[in-house]
């Protein structure tokens, strides 16, 4: 089992020394000078030549790209002149509010999936054709229109909820259920199929003939056997939420990754958007850990072959 | 008698409707797209005066000589929409085509080859399912410079690994089969049985994962312009359209609703097309 976690983890470095290169990269192919862009319109020759200098730009490539994937390790992430500061501070700014949106989103979309995949399961016929009409409606409609939405009905009509921003705690609601909702439909539509592909095993039919509740049946051997296949999907859908999320902050206009996004496209700093880029990784490699983590924790089949 | 074997008749399928109801949308948007700019003489890039109120404000839904009213530059809306839908569809289609055709070359190519080099070859797909799609597509896009192709080539970018994966999965598995097997002895080559045999079988699961796809590339399309990222003025797409409109939602709502339906349809069809033909393959 420590060999696995171990190979795991090392799956996970080498997504992270991938997506780091292809940054690096990136960075290479623009063309434009990185000093000039640094030291901004007005900057003398001299000053040009000492940001050459320090920043090692007239080094060979190989010299430069491991300079480069050195000073990521150490949290370097370089610097951001549409920001004007380092990537790394802007960076670490904004990632709890995006962390926090993330994770209530993601939190919410289990919360109803999971209820309503069970209940549509187990009441059959009409519930089940609206919840996959209903999925497949959430699924055609981009989440910022969504967002839109809801701005329109609780904030200028109702008036009970606030706009955007990211102080009070008011302000998650509306963005958590942008989210939360879509997501949780198609995801209770993937379980619902998990489910129903469950039901039929001999395994059910066995605890019920033991005399089992139907709630046990269902909580305790339907549930977990039919959330398994879904937790790599879950892990994939994490980085789906994250590009969504990067969206619906700037409906909101809340402080995270997404207004970051949103200026370093406008203003083609390059260097945050592959900042952000990498972080992104980190956070996707490190949720695919956890899920490959959690199916051990789970499955005790997989343990033991392990 | 000898002859072909009768082919039983079958009952229609339960997912017919879907199929037929998504490729008649699809049909008639593409349909949409072709004819109206041949027979209206409308340009929509075309500004004017009198598309705005004195005001200087858009023209609301209905008014005179304006189907479906002008957006904030007096430009017609119905013609725009068409115009910028006509983009979306291309932008979407293409990527699509492009990644399908890289996905499918990936997919194989790993099936097909040793040990190690298809191990490489996945855990490059891998890392593709990994970074999140918007990301990398508006990084592609932005630093290729703004304008369609470049949102191509960003789109493909994000769509060719889960079809690589669906392709490699699928040919794993067709790759074992008896009829396979039975090519291979006969003496067919390793490309030969690829292309004869195993690639008929993969393409209506990848067509569907396609279907899919292109509606995913239109969501991504609409939050790329959302963005600001993607087609530029005075061209239009249905993402930079809503993107362009988003702050008069207030105050004209049908500036956004307008884009938004097409958009809406436009997905929906692509879904439902995607949807059917994936619940066909899979009972098989």
């Amino acid at each position: 089992m420590g060999w696995y976690i171990a190979r795991r983890l090392g799956a996970a470095l080498i997504t992270v020394w991938i997506v780091a290169t292809a940054g690096f990269l990136l960075v290479e192919i623009i063309p434009g000078d990185p000093a000039r862009q640094l030291a901004g319109p007005g900057a003398s020759a001299e000053s040009l030549v000492a940001i050459r200098e320090a920043y090692g730009f007239d080094d060979p490539l190989p010299v430069r790209y491991v300079d480069s994937l050195l000073r990521m390790a150490q949290g370097d992430l370089g610097y951001s002149f549409a920001k004007a500061e380092p990537v790394t501070d802007a960076l670490l700014r904004s990632l709890p509010t995006t962390l926090l949106l993330t994770s209530l989103a993601f939190i919410v979309e289990v919360l109803i999936a999971i209820p309503l995949a069970l209940w549509v399961v187990s009441r059959g016929g009409f519930a089940d054709r609206l919840l996959v009409i209903a999925a497949g409606f959430t699924a055609a409609i981009p989440t910022f229109l969504v967002g839109l939405l809801l701005i329109y009905l609780f904030a200028f009509r109702l008036r009970i909820l606030p706009l955007g921003g990211g102080g009070s705690p008011a302000a998650y609601v509306l963005p958590v259920l942008t989210l939360g909702v879509p997501f949780g439909l198609v995801l209770a539509r993937l379980l619902r199929t998990s489910l129903l592909e469950q039901r039929s095993q001999p395994y059910v039919a066995f605890s019920e003939a033991l005399g089992e509740t139907a709630w046990s049946v269902r909580w305790r051997h339907l549930l977990p056997n039919a959330l398994l296949p879904l937790l790599s999907i879950l892990a994939l859908d994490f980085a789906g939420l994250f590009s969504s999320v990067a969206v619906v902050e700037v409906a909101f206009s809340m402080p995270g990754l997404g207004a970051d996004l949103l200026l370093g496209l406008n203003r083609l700093d390059t260097a945050l958007i592959v900042g952000i880029g990498i972080i992104a990784g980190l956070l996707v490699a490190l949720v695919n850990l956890i899920a490959d983590v959690a199916v051990i924790a789970i499955d005790p089949r997989v343990r033991r072959s392990t | 008698m000898i002859g072909p074997t009768p082919i039983p008749a079958q009952a229609p399928e339960p997912q017919a409707w879907g199929l037929r109801i998504g490729v008649g949308l699809l049909l008639a948007l593409v349909a949409l797209a072709v004819f109206y700019p041949l027979l209206s003489p409308v340009d929509p890039t075309f500004e004017s005066i009198a598309g705005l109120t004195e005001l200087g404000e858009p023209l609301p839904v209905g008014a005179e000589g304006y189907p479906l009213g002008t957006d904030p530059r007096g430009r017609d809306m119905l013609a725009r929409t068409i115009y910028a839908g006509a983009q979306t569809m291309l932008t979407a289609l293409s990527a699509v085509a492009i990644a399908t055709l890289a996905g499918v070359t990936v997919g194989l190519l790993a099936a097909n080859t040793k040990r190690f080099a298809g191990s490489v070859l996945m855990r490059f797909t891998d890392l593709g399912l990994a970074i999140p799609g918007l990301l990398l597509a508006a990084a592609i896009s932005t630093i290729l410079g703004r304008g369609t192709l470049s949102l191509i080539v960003g789109l493909a970018a994000v769509f060719w690994a889960p079809i690589a994966r669906v392709t490699y999965g699928q040919a794993v598995v067709l790759r074992e089969r008896d009829y396979v097997e039975a090519a291979r002895i006969m003496g067919g080559g390793a490309w030969t049985v690829l292309a004869r045999h195993i690639l008929p079988h993969l393409l209506p699961v990848v067509g569907a994962y396609a279907a899919l796809s292109v509606g995913w590339a239109v969501l991504f399309e609409s939050a790329l312009g959302f963005l600001g990222a993607g087609v530029q003025e005075p061209d239009a797409s249905i993402g930079s359209m809503l993107g362009q409109h988003l702050i008069y939602y207030r105050s004209h709502p049908a500036l956004i609703v307008i884009p938004a339906v097409f958009l809406a349809v436009l997905v929906m069809a692509a879904n439902l097309v995607g949807e059917s033909l994936r619940t066909r393959t899979e009972e098989r």
